[in-house]
């Protein structure tokens, strides 16, 4: 897939990561010791897309759509099943551990849940310390000088060093995790759902906060989140995931005015606008039944169950991800 | 005019923790009319849940304590009347909703003993009328295959399904108050638009009144009549869904309302958060809550709480200087239109 021609803004020399045909399935076996029937849930299900120096994509999806899945295969922290992962030319999958190592440094996660993703017995200094003691060669006073300028571009105060998790809010706490992952200069940030876990009034101070970061270090961003709103306001191009598949992919201003897959389209028109009157006037699609498990992926379209537009030929055959007449990337039979 | 079905005045609850005393709900009023959708907005910690537990009778007490104000309902007042008359009003005229659908049904019984249990408590029909009135209930939630979810345990069904069992349990007996506690914040967007548009049904087909506790501005923007946003235990605002969205007063719903990342908003923009963090309960003091964190904040806002400030019947906020038109009511006199005493009182106390 090439994805490249869709954004003007970043060369298609400048591609940072690029991921050919992800594929990870998950086997899961039931029944008893004797009759055990062994299944594969295919979590993420041939995912191709690139990411370039700088760019934030935006990755969108309801929950088990593989969009998780697919930043964690990324980062090594799952073994994808087959596929390509490659960052600055290297393939990532074929690299054993040590190989690794130089790459933890260049590609780097924050995490949903800011309550679970910092070791309550450890003080702020140490947390932050961490990935530059093993990453870096850094001296101790070295380190103890990076980490109070850490905690300034996260807006937080040097005071706070010797101070325990639990002493913060879930926003300071995200911005503990946003200054860990910034710690080792990395080139790429996978953030998995960086705000969902906030409240809306702090959501956009960290929103902001990423920006603030890309602005001035230039690291490019995979921003996973479910929430279509906040995707669009940091996003340059945006993929929607449906399923373990990329079922739509195109700049973001692009993407929201005008979607092509019957999926983007529902999925867009079921987010509450916070103004009534446009509210209640607007056309809704409302999407019936729910999503398939993905232990048994439909034949054909994987959206086929849903869509309000599937005609025969969709429970057949697999619509494959290609480009449309706004330039964007759509995997439907039907989209123009 | 529609007859007012539910008077909350002046409630206040607090728990007392080892960190002190949390004033959790902090001298809220409201009423909730006949047929009317009313949202309750607010942040963790706002008292959103904590007002309508207090309704249901359903907070842990101790640590729990109610310390001044009345719920009304039908001529009693729900703190007051005995335990046993509450259980019979608890669930059968008011029937709540929990968020978490994952976590409210009990994982061991299937969910028709659940759903029969509600009618073997509060109803005289016998097992046969009941199976029927459930099974009624979950078709005309639009269930599929209604009959075989009715068999199932809660595990093999998807969120989605459960919060609508958890929707149709409420609905059994036809109560006329319907408290929502953030009923799709657990859910995805399809599915939240599917529940969403089975409460809008509900309130329109049976009349049900709906209270609706969420922090999604967007969910109120589509569904409530009137909306009560709440900050730190205390009211911010109240007023219909117009006075709330294109009349604000406060600064609180101001700032919510231009911090949200909307779909309307292009691509790259800066939001405008509200700086700071929401208020430790321990620590409020008798001034406006939102103060530290507040643009217009002056010397009166950091030592004195605000009255409620009447803006035309039905909209007001608690508030020294209000955003948007007119003339800010900072004087006194214009803040005290439509209080009770016994509030007023308190601040002259402080």
């Amino acid at each position: 897939m090439n994805a490249a021609e869709s954004s003007k803004q970043f060369a298609a020399a400048d591609n940072l990561l690029q991921v050919k045909d992800l594929k990870v399935q998950f086997p899961v076996s039931r029944g008893g010791f004797f009759r055990r029937e062994k299944r594969v849930v295919h979590a993420v299900d041939g995912v191709s897309f690139d990411i370039r120096a700088g760019e934030t994509l935006g990755l969108v999806g309801e929950s088990g759509c593989g969009k998780s899945t697919t930043g964690r295969a990324i980062t090594r922290l799952i073994y994808p099943t087959s596929g390509e992962v490659s960052f600055e030319g290297h393939d990532l999958l074929s690299l054993d551990r040590s190989e690794l190592l130089p790459f933890r440094k260049k590609i780097q996660m924050v995490f949903q849940n800011p309550y679970s993703s910092l070791d309550p017995r450890m003080t702020i200094a140490s947390i932050l310390s961490e990935p530059l003691k093993s990453l870096t060669p850094m001296s101790r006073p070295e380190r103890r000088e990076k980490i109070a300028s850490l905690l300034e571009e996260v807006n937080l105060s040097p005071k706070f060093l010797n101070r325990y998790p639990h002493e913060f809010s879930g926003g300071q706490r995200q911005r503990i995790n946003i200054a860990r992952a910034l710690s080792v200069s990395p080139k790429l940030i996978v953030a998995d759902e960086p705000v969902s876990a906030l409240d809306v009034s702090i959501q956009a101070q960290i929103i902001n906060l990423l920006h603030d970061l890309q602005q001035k270090f230039g690291m490019a961003y995979l921003f996973i989140a479910h929430d279509l709103s906040v995707v669009k306001t940091l996003s340059h191009r945006v993929a929607v995931m449906y399923l373990g598949k990329i079922v739509e992919l195109g700049e973001t201003r692009i993407l929201y005015e005008n979607p092509k897959h019957p999926y983007t389209q529902a999925l867009m028109s079921a987010v509450p606008i916070p103004d009534p009157k446009k509210e209640r006037q607007r056309k809704r699609i409302i999407l019936k039944g729910e999503i398939p498990s993905p232990l048994q992926i439909p034949p054909g379209c994987p959206f086929n169950s849903r869509c309000p537009y599937a005609v025969e030929r969709c429970f057949v055959e697999v619509p494959p991800l290609r480009r449309v007449s706004t330039g964007a990337l759509a995997s439907c039979h039907l989209a123009q | 005019m529609k007859k007012s079905l539910l008077q909350v005045s002046d409630l206040s609850v607090q728990f007392k923790t080892d960190q002190g005393t949390v004033r959790a709900v902090d001298h809220v009023s409201f009423d909730l009319n006949e047929g009317e959708v009313l949202g309750i907005v607010g942040e963790s910690g706002s008292g959103k849940s904590v007002t309508c537990l207090t309704i249901m009778g359903l907070l842990p007490m101790p640590p729990a304590k109610v310390t001044s104000g009345e719920i009304r309902f039908q001529g009693n007042d729900l703190l007051k009347i005995p335990e046993s008359k509450l259980e019979d009003i608890r669930g059968k005229d008011i029937s709540m909703i929990f968020q978490d659908p994952f976590t409210s049904l009990n994982p061991y019984l299937k969910i028709s003993t659940q759903m029969m249990e509600v009618l073997a408590t509060h109803s005289k029909l016998s097992a046969k009328e009941s199976r029927k009135r459930c099974l009624e209930v979950l078709e005309q939630l639009g269930v599929s295959e209604a009959e075989m979810r009715f068999n199932s345990y809660p595990h093999q069904l998807s969120g989605g399904l459960k919060q609508r069992i958890m929707i149709g349990m409420s609905i059994l007996l036809s109560p006329k108050i319907l408290i929502a506690d953030e009923p799709t914040t657990a859910l995805d967007v399809t599915i939240q638009a599917q529940i969403l548009d089975l409460l809008r049904e509900i309130n329109l087909k049976s009349g049900t009144s709906i209270i609706l506790i969420t922090h999604d501005l967007g969910v109120v923007a589509g569904l409530c009549d009137r909306v009560q946003v709440m900050y730190g235990g205390r009211l911010a605002e109240r007023g219909n869904y117009d006075d709330i969205f294109y009349r604000t007063r406060h600064p609180y719903t101001r700032g919510l309302m231009e911090s949200i990342p909307s779909l309307e908003v292009e691509p790259g923009t800066r939001l405008k958060p509200i700086p700071g963090s929401p208020p430790d309960l321990t620590q409020l003091g008798d001034f406006c809550a939102f103060s530290p964190r507040c643009p217009r904040a002056q010397e009166i806002c950091r030592t004195v709480r605000p009255l409620e400030a009447v803006d035309n019947p039905g909209h007001s906020y608690e508030c020294y200087f209000p955003v948007g038109q007119g003339s800010p009511p900072a004087s006194r006199p214009n803040r005290a239109a439509s209080m009770s005493s016994s509030e007023s009182s308190e601040v002259h106390l402080s």
